[in-house]
């Protein structure tokens, strides 16, 4: 039997913490977060059970992937404060959602990884955290950042995207100059979600709840 | 060989990546620690000047109350009572009448009423602090406190006296009042010394002492009782919002001392 990656071991450990450490009264955007946790969890469960057997699950990560931006963004939209951003980034998941399936299904097709849509995704997700990012800067909140879970996960996002633009985004580009084995390159996937779902573990971990922040500041 | 190479280079690229994390996230947290650092700063600051500002507005509030008081108490009640002093005095009365003793006892009695009346008015006039000097309005009201004959009073005067911002000798001398007004109330004491040193420098100090019982200062200084302190409180309000420091040393059946200290720009 082989051995699933480490990093689905990462998401397990997220969803199983995120169960864990919801409250009722925990933010609405960690309560939907925990879905999508077991969500993600499936779908990287399934797609290593294709990879096992021969197959193929460009088709699974493709629109998956497209899903994630969308729910990301839609997430972030719960984080940010400002309104006008807020609304930014809920429309940019719909517009984003809607060209990325018009891409996979019309213009890169199903079974070729959708590069261009994954390098916008990844470009528009790291935009908003750097504006959540500059958002605590400029009006810092009375608790500690290291108990607030928006900043684990912007941060998660932020690192994930960033490194994974040129990875995933510009693979295209790069793999005409260099060559780089398949092992390799998906070490260092692995290694990006294993720091991402990690951090996500951390943002429920370090989270409390709004009674216990309130009553601390 | 070849894998060996691969798992190098992943292991070397997930240490920096790790490294790099790392070293985002502890900026991130010392950065935002920083910058809280710099707004609660900002924020105390703005809060000091709130308060200040509130604080500038009651006094001066306190002072227009105070002129009002002391003009009413003048024009009106003062000149009634003349007026009544006036009518007993041409009352035709004759020395056997057996109304006499009663009408010079009413007369006496009237007679303190209005020197009181009067000295009342004079300390509550804000003007008159300003117009006759802080040195001789302390001096006229320390008389006034001797003169009740339960206290020796001693007063002194150090250095060349230089003239102190309007607005400050008013202040120094409403918190004189109230050192006064709490040594009258709550000491017990039989002695008040009060002195007024003036530097060359322009470094000017009221201090005000007396032998009375003394008090936890602290306690009082904490106590959040409304009405408990106040007079303290006050006192180190209005020391504050003049920029002035002022020092409580009480000892317990030795008395306590006041200190005032304020730097002049000559």
């Amino acid at each position: 039997m082989d051995f699933l990656p480490v990093y689905i071991y990462f998401i397990a450990l997220s969803f199983l913490v995120s169960i864990y450490k919801l409250k009722k009264n925990s933010q609405f955007y960690l309560k939907i977060f925990s879905p999508f946790l077991f969500l993600t969890l499936c779908v990287e469960a399934y797609a290593n059970y294709l990879s096992s057997i021969n197959k193929s699950n460009i088709v699974i990560y493709n629109f998956f992937s497209a899903f994630e931006f969308c729910f990301y963004l839609f997430l972030i939209s719960f984080i940010i404060q400002v309104r006008k951003i807020k609304n930014l980034a809920r429309y940019a998941a719909g517009i984003y959602g809607l060209l990325a399936v018009l891409n996979i299904l019309f213009v890169q097709g199903v079974n070729t990884f959708h590069t261009t849509t994954y390098a916008a995704g990844c470009l528009i997700i790291a935009s908003f955290c750097v504006r959540y990012f500059y958002e605590i800067f400029r009006i810092p909140g009375a608790g500690k950042l290291e108990n607030n879970p928006a900043f684990w996960i912007c941060a998660g996002l932020l690192f994930f995207y960033c490194c994974g633009f040129p990875l995933w985004g510009l693979m295209n580009i790069w793999s005409k100059w260099i060559v780089i084995e398949l092992e390799t390159f998906s070490g260092i996937n692995y290694l990006l979600n294993s720091f991402l779902y990690l951090l996500f573990t951390i943002a429920y971990l370090c989270s409390r709840t709004r009674n216990s922040i309130s009553l601390s500041s | 060989m070849q894998q060996n190479q691969e798992l190098y280079f992943i292991v070397i690229i997930g240490i920096l990546l790790g490294l790099l994390l790392v070293s985002f996230i502890i900026g991130t947290l010392i950065l935002y620690r920083r910058r809280q650092q710099k707004q609660d700063q900002e924020m105390a600051r703005v809060k000091d000047m709130y308060e200040k500002e509130v604080l500038h507005s009651q006094l001066e509030i306190q002072e227009n109350a105070f002129r009002s008081i002391s003009q009413e108490l003048h024009d009106n009640i003062g000149q009634l009572l003349s007026v009544v002093k006036l009518s007993l005095s041409t009352l035709p009365l004759e020395k056997d009448h057996k109304a006499a003793p009663l009408v010079s006892h009413s007369q006496k009695v009237l007679n303190k009423a209005i020197i009181d009346l009067s000295n009342i008015t004079k300390s509550l006039y804000t003007d008159r602090i300003t117009d006759l000097g802080l040195a001789e309005s302390i001096s006229y009201e320390l008389l006034a406190v001797k003169n009740t004959g339960m206290y020796e009073t001693e007063f002194t005067v150090t250095g060349d006296e230089f003239r102190l911002p309007e607005k400050t000798e008013i202040f120094l001398f409403r918190m004189f009042q109230e050192m006064l007004n709490n040594i009258i109330k709550h000491s017990a004491a039989t002695h008040i010394m009060v002195s007024l040193t003036y530097h060359p420098d322009g470094i000017f100090v009221m201090s005000v002492e007396d032998n009375g019982k003394g008090f936890d200062v602290e306690q009082v200084r904490s106590s959040l009782s409304s009405g408990k302190g106040v007079g303290l409180k006050s006192m180190f309000n209005r020391a504050k919002l003049m920029g002035a420091e002022l020092k409580v040393v009480s000892n317990f059946n030795k008395g306590t001392r006041l200190e005032v200290k304020f730097i002049s720009n000559l």
